[in-house]
């Protein structure tokens, strides 16, 4: 299985400057796992979002579906 | 004899009525009070303006600030403010921009510009150094702001000309028709705009060569050296996305204001996000005076829709405003509708804001096809693009909306008096109270009406993060959950708004995340003060006291500082479906504001408030 993962708010300072990349994961694989495979470090991420919506961490993620990675964000 | 460092100790008064210019030295007592920007327009509105005057007349006056830091090399120094009694609230208004307007007008050795009486014919005002003139602009009227600041820069042999401008929207009395600089730039809120066009004055043109002095310029180096290398891993983000990298993830957390406020959730929010604006019409990135993040997009299309870059690309509060808010997910229209509200000078947010009340109003019955002029769905893109037009130009349905969202619903009837997004007859921008709770306090107690610059956002400090660090020398204890109504809460809002407010007196960006700390630093090096934490939040709590007192004056009460019913009523879909904020808490924390502030359970600053912030002059008047 594979999911489409996308960084955003700056924390693909801690990806080597990746911002959208495909991660293979097993079976099982919650939302937050892919914020630890990642490298990110968990209190510098908001949220994690799965297919546009936000998710609860232990979220199951399956074959195809979006990830976003977010940093706390406020004013526009 | 003290040395003038950091503020220019030179304000210039402009009377339109008379065609007279004269100058003003403050001192430094003043400045070290006011710092400038917001403080400095509130003083002279309260100390200048006629109780009840009417905000288009010509006793209003028109105040163009910057502050101490505005003008010198410091990262972020590229803002000023304008300020003037607002025409949309009838309240004290003023308004921040980026740009370079406010850097050259501080070169060119003013701290402050006030504009006061009415022309009888349309004129510009040029400054160059000590050379003030009053020119005539009879030939500018009506014309789009790329042409005007084309003529003005040919007509003085200046091609780096800082241009401050209205369109034909501040011609035209829109209630909340903006103040552009360079084209880009935008003091877009509290209707600046109508105040300008009400005298006539359809630009200030200025050049200048001399920069304020620096007191240790060495530490101001330092400071600017730390900014320098370390902003490509504190808003990398903003370079890269600008402010639209916030759309999908105010979406995917639920608060993405939809379809005038009804939802929180947008499915063709991917459509106009920062993702799909990059790969698309993104032609380049630009910035303001003296900051390395460039968070500024230039945008352009060449497909049927033709969007000029000249007018730069749509922020955030835009793309929300005119889109998700309006049910569009058509990126280039959107970009069109900004590229238009930009040329004819015309604020997106109120804008994007009146037009999603008309189409609430449409879909719901309230507001006929006859009056409409067209369908006026959500999602229709053509029909928004018209309505811009249609305000500017005050045709039409336009006619009734250029009044503001809130003169709009009177005339409409009772039943839309809750679709009107508004606080103090200012429209909502694009962040939502069900997801940021203390942001609605913070919109009801605003003095501008709803505000998202001098607020809290409390999704920043609902975790443990370097922004919630930044400011727990303002006494802010810890994180606490965005969707929280409490005492705590209230002590954050305070501590987090005077912080913004002493921000629009500096007037220094946001964006640059500078620490208070450093800011005490920079303050201390532009001005060779011993300049303390203590003032700077006192500097700050004037300039949201001065406005307060300001209102009150005018007839405001504490019954102005409201919240619309649908903030209370819960979310049907999305991912905050079922939340709402609490009545009895929001009422309980508004309290806790007060109270925290100094002011009474009305709102009303006591007067040991006024005499420990040295405003007992106010209790004499």
């Amino acid at each position: 299985m594979t999911v489409n993962v996308r960084i955003f708010g700056g924390l693909h300072r801690f990806t080597e400057g990746c911002t959208e990349c495909k991660k293979a994961i097993s079976q099982d694989t919650c939302a937050w796992d892919i914020v630890h495979i990642l490298g990110i470090p968990e209190h510098e991420v908001w949220f994690v979002a799965v297919n546009g919506v936000r998710v609860a961490k232990e979220e199951i993620l399956f074959d195809g579906d979006r990830v976003d990675i977010f940093a706390p964000v406020g004013g526009g | 004899m003290y040395m003038e460092y950091g503020f220019q100790n030179r304000l210039l008064r402009v009377n339109l009525t008379e065609g007279s210019t004269s100058f003003e030295a403050p001192g430094e007592a003043f400045y070290r009070k006011h710092i400038g920007g917001r403080a400095l327009i509130a003083h002279y509105l309260y100390k200048e303006l006629e109780p009840g005057l009417e905000a288009l007349g010509p006793k209003n006056k028109l105040i163009f600030a910057g502050g101490v830091l505005t003008g010198t090399p410091l990262v972020g120094s590229g803002k000023n403010s304008v300020g003037a009694k607002s025409p949309l609230t009838g309240a004290y208004g003023d308004s921040e921009a980026g740009g370079f307007f406010g850097a050259e007008l501080r070169r060119a050795g003013y701290d402050a510009i006030i504009i006061e009486g009415k022309s009888d014919h349309p004129v510009y005002i040029s400054i160059v150094d000590d050379q003030v003139e009053i020119r005539d602009a009879s030939h500018l009227w009506g014309q789009s702001t790329g042409f005007v600041q084309d003529a003005i820069r040919k007509e003085q042999s200046e091609p780096y000309m800082r241009v401050a401008q209205i369109g034909v929207a501040g011609e035209n009395l829109v209630k909340f028709a903006c103040i552009t600089n360079d084209l880009k730039h935008f003091y877009g809120r509290s209707g600046m705009g109508a105040v300008m066009g009400s005298k006539m004055l359809r630009a200030i043109a200025v050049k200048g060569s001399r920069p304020p002095k620096i007191a240790k310029p060495e530490v101001l180096q330092e400071l600017n050296k730390f900014m320098t290398q370390n902003w490509p891993t504190m808003a990398a983000s903003l370079h890269e996305n600008g402010t639209s990298a916030t759309l999908l993830a105010l979406n995917a957390a639920g608060g993405l204001p939809t379809r005038n406020f009804q939802e929180g959730h947008f499915e063709g929010a991917e459509n106009i996000g920062a993702p799909q604006m990059n790969a698309t019409i993104l032609k380049s990135r630009e910035g303001c005076f003296a900051c390395p993040i460039r968070c500024k997009r230039v945008v352009e299309a060449n497909g049927p829709v033709y969007v000029d870059p000249a007018y730069g690309g749509p922020e955030y509060e835009t793309l929300a405003a005119l889109g998700s808010n309006c049910g569009i997910d058509d990126l280039v229209r959107v970009a069109k509708g900004n590229e238009m509200c930009n040329s004819l000078g015309l604020d997106t947010i109120s804008t994007g804001v009146a037009i999603s009340f008309a189409m609430e109003c449409y879909e719901k019955g309230y507001l006929s096809q006859e009056q409409a002029g067209c369908e006026l769905k959500f999602g229709n893109a053509e029909a928004m693009l018209l309505l811009i037009s249609q305000i500017a130009n005050r045709q039409g349905l336009g006619q009734l909306l250029a009044e503001g969202t809130r003169a709009a619903s009177q005339e409409l009837g009772v039943k839309t008096h809750d679709l009107a997004m508004e606080v103090k007859g200012q429209e909502l921008p694009m962040h939502e109270p069900r997801l940021k709770a203390a942001l609605g306090v913070g919109y009801a107690v605003s003095p501008t009406g709803a505000d998202h610059c001098h607020n809290i956002h409390d999704t920043i400090f609902a975790q443990p993060s370097s922004s919630l660090e930044a400011v727990r020398p303002l006494g802010v204890t810890g994180p606490l959950p965005a969707d929280e109504l409490s005492t705590d809460k209230a002590r954050m809002l305070v501590a987090i708004s005077t912080w913004r407010h002493f921000t629009n007196c500096t007037v220094t960006c946001y964006f640059v995340p500078w620490t208070p700390e450093q800011m005490q630093a920079i303050i201390q090096a532009v001005t060779g003060w011993n300049f303390s934490m203590l003032e700077l939040m006192d500097v700050g709590k004037r300039a949201v006291t001065l406005p307060r007192l300001f209102n009150l004056r005018e007839g405001l009460t504490g019954k102005d500082d409201y919240l619309k019913p649908r903030f209370f009523e819960p979310f049907k879909s999305g991912p905050l479906a079922g939340k709402a904020l609490n009545r009895e808490q929001f009422g309980a924390t508004l309290q806790d504001y007060y109270g925290i502030m100094g002011w009474d359970d009305q709102g009303r600053p006591l007067s040991g408030t006024l005499k420990a912030l040295g405003l007992e002059w106010v209790l004499k008047e």
